[in-house]
């Protein structure tokens, strides 16, 4: 295990008179931020991603190299994304996101000198699979006065959304692996997840859980029966040689891959590198014993192994979690600029939020799946267009996430 | 062993449409949409069911509005378009596919190009990069065909800028709209649904 990771470019953003930087050490929690000049985009390929600039370079490339694009409509990623691949017969030379096409998304924009509580509702819907994390997140740097009842209950939708996401990229991985009746059992379960969250939190992707939640007395003992559920189908999926050996080598990232090119979230932790924001995050009195689940390879299957780690875990916090009777949802704008991290499903999302007089002023956002790109890009260079879905989906990113990065 | 995994759990698709299914929970909904803080001129396609106004959040069914049915007999195959979603209605429509809800035994498919489809459904907010995808997917459509626009954002708070490209021959409502509507969304515009 790589027990110093350095500082990480957490992300960067273009300012009027050059540059301004995040940086985060994992092994200490400390983030900075400065300024910086135009040489870091050299430096550092994440700004690739930042600034969605990326290019692939035809000189690098052999003769026979041919470029496309996959996407946006069907490409068979499922949603408004694509990318450029350049390809000489089966293998994937080279591949870079092609992301922008919900950049447009008026939501995005509208919260800009809205009341910080009327700009809840949009903060719950920048991105319908992180909606919790992007919830809790804004209230915590938002609002002043959160109580203990309201941040147990945001620990728990986060920990919900981490469970039902972490199960659907499981379900997703074992249909690319033609295991239709694995697939079709984990579509299953992220279902009856789902549904819980609806019982509990008002809303299947925990949107809007601050106003909708009410209490389920069966929630422990429900819970338990998706438990048991989710260990017999992994220990299941676990036993098909088909399933592991189409995950084991394809998308790899090593811990230098990672390093250098400042991952973070489950492609850092699936490759031995500890970078996990839980015990540095708004959330984190609840992490307090948290231990970072890890894997070594850094392939598919080892992100697929750190999120059946990570699922256990998030079900035995929550056995432990007495959910409130009753919660006050926070209404005393905090003013001033904040910033922090919470650790999102596939990663952690940072954000920046300037409140002045009770209105949001500004807001900055480097959400996970902006770096999930990146990491898959430089993880299936090299693999067998086979290999795509099976790189791609072990990523559990989204190009409506991804496209959330920046200010406004 | 999956056979003996499957015969121990039992069938657990539900009785929807031959019967309703009460163990799927409705979304929220507020009683009355006069109290909304969100928008000026709410309209109940584009209630999100947010919460934040002052009425009663009560649970029911989502909005299902038809303007032009496309009776079709046999199997129906979707194109489904994503124009600018945050993704939550696009997980709702592959969830059609899970055991719950199985939409094929009612003869519903998903197709990966429009130019097999008799239904383009439409999840999202409108950009402007995806607007030239939205006309061509519907221009590459055989006749007949329709166009459903899913969740909140496609069908209400912005289906103003998609009727300008494409006829609208239904909507359902929701923030995302729970699988079960949309399911049920499909079968009245195919004309299959009996009250």
């Amino acid at each position: 295990m790589n027990e110093h990771t350095g500082e990480v470019l957490l992300a960067a953003f273009k300012e009027n008179d050059g540059y301004s930087a995040v940086w985060m050490n994992y092994d200490t929690g400390k983030m900075r931020i400065d300024n910086v000049d135009e040489s870091l985009l050299d430096e550092r390929p994440i700004t690739s991603a930042f600034f969605n600039n990326y290019d692939i370079d035809i000189r690098s490339l052999p003769s026979c190299a041919k470029i496309l694009t996959y996407g946006p409509a069907a490409g068979g990623i499922g949603e408004a994304g694509a990318f450029r691949l350049a390809t000489c017969g089966e293998k994937i030379l080279s591949l870079v996101p092609y992301r922008g096409f919900k950049k447009s998304r008026s939501m995005l924009k509208m919260v800009k000198d809205m009341e910080v509580s009327r700009a809840l509702p949009y903060f719950s819907r920048l991105s319908g699979q992180f909606a919790a994390s992007y919830t809790t997140l804004f209230i915590n740097l938002a609002f002043d006065d959160l109580d203990e009842s309201f941040k147990t209950l945001s620990f728990a939708a986060v920990e919900m959304e981490r469970i039902h996401n972490h199960v659907w990229v499981m379900h997703k991985l074992a249909n690319d692996a033609a295991q239709k009746v694995a697939s079709a059992h984990l579509s299953a379960l992220t279902e009856e997840f789902l549904r819980l969250n609806s019982i509990v939190f008002g809303s299947r992707y925990l949107m809007d859980y601050p106003h909708l939640y009410k209490k389920y007395g069966s929630f422990h003992e429900r819970l338990k029966e998706l438990e048991s559920e989710f260990n017999g189908l992994i220990d299941e999926l676990l036993h098909s040689r088909i399933f592991i050996d189409r995950l084991h080598t394809t998308g790899k990232l090593n811990s230098e891959d990672v390093i250098k090119n400042d991952i973070t979230g489950i492609p850092a932790r699936a490759a031995a590198v500890p970078r996990d924001s839980r015990k540095f995050s708004v959330l984190k009195d609840f992490y307090v014993n948290h231990e970072i689940r890890m894997e070594e390879d850094g392939d598919a299957l080892s992100r697929f192994l750190v999120r059946v780690s990570e699922v256990k875990d998030s079900i035995s916090l929550l056995k432990e979690t007495n959910l409130p009777d009753k919660i006050r949802v926070p209404e005393k704008p905090s003013n001033g600029l904040r910033y922090g991290l919470i650790e999102a499903p596939p990663g952690d999302i940072f954000m920046m939020v300037h409140v002045e007089d009770g209105k949001v002023k500004s807001v900055k956002i480097r959400p996970p799946s902006v770096v999930m790109l990146h990491a898959f890009s430089i993880g299936v260079r090299g693999n067998v267009f086979t290999d795509y879905p099976f790189a791609l989906d072990s990523f559990g990113l989204y190009f409506a996430d991804a496209d959330l990065y920046g200010g406004w | 062993m999956w056979i003996i995994r499957g015969l121990k759990k039992g069938i657990i698709t539900t009785q929807f449409p031959k019967k309703d299914d009460e163990t799927i929970p409705n979304s929220y909904y507020p009683d009355n949409l006069k109290n909304c803080t969100v928008f000026s001129d709410i309209q109940d396609f584009s209630c999100m069911g947010c919460g934040i106004c002052k009425s009663d959040m009560v649970r029911r069914e989502d909005h299902v509005e038809v303007r032009k049915a496309l009776p079709l007999k046999k199997s129906v195959h979707i194109f489904v378009l994503d124009v600018g979603s945050c993704g939550a209605c696009n997980r709702e429509i592959s969830l059609l596919g899970a055991p719950q809800y199985d939409f094929h035994r009612l003869g519903f498919f998903t197709t990966p190009t429009p130019k097999h489809a008799d239904v383009l459904m439409v999840v999202g907010e409108l950009t402007e990069d995806m607007l030239p995808v939205l006309r061509e997917s519907y221009e590459l459509m055989p006749e007949p065909k329709a166009v459903l626009a899913v969740g909140a954002c496609a069908s209400g708070i912005y289906l103003k800028r998609i009727e300008k490209e494409v006829p609208v021959s239904a909507r359902v409502s929701g923030c995302p709209p729970q699988p079960k509507y949309i399911l049920k969304a499909l079968l009245q515009i195919t004309g299959r649904w009996n009250e």
